[in-house]
């Protein structure tokens, strides 16, 4: 196989999809062949300048399209008979369903009930602006004998919280937030927003923690963001030193080792020397190299 | 590295095919950041892939209980918004308006003659993410066609593994690789020396 034809392969290489020996293969062809190495950088060059180009869509745009979709399901048919939501069972009685219909009009008895409740009682703290309507899940059922029915169930209820990132209680749930299981536009969101608190070490610890373990790389991209102005924090520092050498994204490791490249300090060279023997990105390798020499530090280990 | 998230996307899923909507919405809310991303690059508009958002999830909530896990959700999911996209596409083609994906089809120098030639900085780093490579980049894909664009946004923006943008177009993993590499080949031909 001549340098041409390894064109495709070495792209193949690039996104992972060569097995295990085929990869072996091209290491060691890459090992003597200069040609494909600078095939292979100009590769991961493009790769990486493509993907930093990929558009994210406005928070905003999230939002008013979640809120359109949750109006259109209340307008839409459930996929099956059975609905959970009392919301849905009072816009869509389901029509034959005698049971269901006694059922929705048992639980809009309680919901009223439940409503009425909360709007009477008033906020529970401060902040807290207008309640949304509660959601009410039934759980199960019981058929007493007197042919009493007893309903279990379950209330979520929905709040709107006004206030600033001055306010405790809205950065306390900022910080919820940012480690919000299910949803990365809300942990991106606040991420973005805590970066105006970040000299708390609350918030510093949020980014530090996003860095390690958010599995989103983007995210991880926006706690480096967070931490850039805390490069000389030793917490900072032993964070950045250890996504530069176990975060599988190129980018997410690029910007650690710029952040470091900032304030280069002696407490870093024994990261920055373990990554010139394992780092792949010819880039990373060059700028740790970069910072060990201008540490007066030797590139490798001894 | 890390699994995406500690939740189990099937006991969702199984939820909300009968008919729990926290779960659909869970299930909504852990994806449809990705399918607003693939639609606005795809149609351009703001408004139309608003409109495709919604259409997209209005379909999954009335087929879920047609989903069999055969391929995964996410694929399953990607494979309606793509049809969607492209559907707008040909309708816009059709009445003849112009597209939002303005590429002439075909990728070369003369695609980017208006943008200024400015050549890679000593900074490596900064080069690649200035904001002259990325519009240039976004040029390039105008370039693209739709299917090419598609698959070549669903690797580079949304990490997709072959085999299942193959399970998205409905087409072999071979023929995936394929498209893969011709939409590369054409972007860094736009991009010439650029990068």
């Amino acid at each position: 196989m001549n340098c041409a034809s390894r064109t495709e392969q070495i792209w193949l290489y690039c996104h992972g999809e060569l097995t295990p020996t085929e990869a072996e293969q091209l290491r060691q062809h890459l090992e003597s062949c200069a040609e494909c190495r600078a095939e292979l950088e100009r590769q991961r060059l493009f790769q990486r300048a493509v993907e930093a180009a990929r558009p994210e869509p406005p928070p905003e745009l999230v939002a008013a399209c979640r809120r359109e979709l949750a109006e259109a399901l209340g307008r839409s048919r459930a996929p099956v008979d059975r609905w959970n939501r009392l919301g849905a069972l009072f816009r869509l009685p389901q029509p034959g369903r005698l049971a269901w219909g006694k059922l929705a009009g048992a639980l809009a008895l309680l919901a009223v009930g439940f409503l009425g409740g909360r709007l009477s009682s008033g906020p529970d703290f401060s902040l807290l602006g207008r309640p949304e309507p509660s959601q009410v899940r039934v759980r199960y059922i019981e058929h007493a004998p007197s042919g009493e029915l007893r309903l279990h169930i379950e209330q979520s209820r929905k709040r709107l919280i006004r206030g600033s990132l001055a306010d405790e209680p809205v950065r306390s749930l900022l910080l919820e937030a940012a480690r919000d299981p299910i949803d990365p536009a809300v942990r991106a969101d606040a991420l973005e927003i805590l970066r105006q608190a970040s000299d708390l070490p609350e918030v510093r610890a949020a980014f530090v923690e996003a860095l390690e373990r958010d599995p989103n790389p983007a995210i991880r991209l926006k706690a480096l963001e967070g931490l850039k102005p805390y490069t000389d924090d030793p917490h900072s520092r032993q964070a950045l030193s250890r996504a530069l050498l176990s975060d599988d994204d190129t980018n997410v490791r690029a910007m650690a080792v710029e952040l470091l490249a900032a304030s280069p300090r002696p407490d870093v060279v024994e990261a920055l020397q373990a990554l010139l023997g394992r780092e792949s990105d010819a880039y990373i390798r060059q700028r740790s190299a970069r910072i060990l020499q201008a540490m007066n530090a030797s590139p490798g280990i001894f | 590295m890390r699994a995406e998230t500690g939740v189990d996307e099937a006991s969702l899923i199984r939820a909300a095919q009968q008919g729990d909507h926290e779960a659909f919405e869970r299930l909504v809310r852990a994806h449809d950041a990705d399918v607003l991303r693939l639609a606005m690059s795809f149609v351009g508009s703001p408004e139309d892939a608003r409109d495709i958002y919604q259409e997209a999830f209005l379909r999954v909530w009335r087929n879920l209980r047609h989903f069999r896990f055969d391929s995964s959700f996410q694929s399953w999911l990607y494979r309606i918004v793509a049809n969607l996209c492209l559907d707008m596409l040909r309708q816009r083609k059709t009445r003849r308006q112009a597209p939002a994906v303005t590429g002439n089809g075909q990728a070369g120098p003369e695609l980017l003659d208006t943008v200024p030639e400015v050549r890679a900085e000593t900074d490596p780093q900064r080069a690649l993410f200035s904001r002259e490579v990325q519009q240039r980049i976004r040029s390039a894909l105008d370039g693209l066609t739709s299917r090419e664009r598609l698959v070549f946004e669903l690797r580079h923006f949304h990490g997709m593994r072959l085999k299942q943008i193959g399970e998205v177009l409905g087409a072999s993993e071979e023929a995936a690789k394929n498209c893969l590499f011709r939409a590369t080949q054409k972007m860094r031909l736009a991009l010439g020396d650029f990068l």
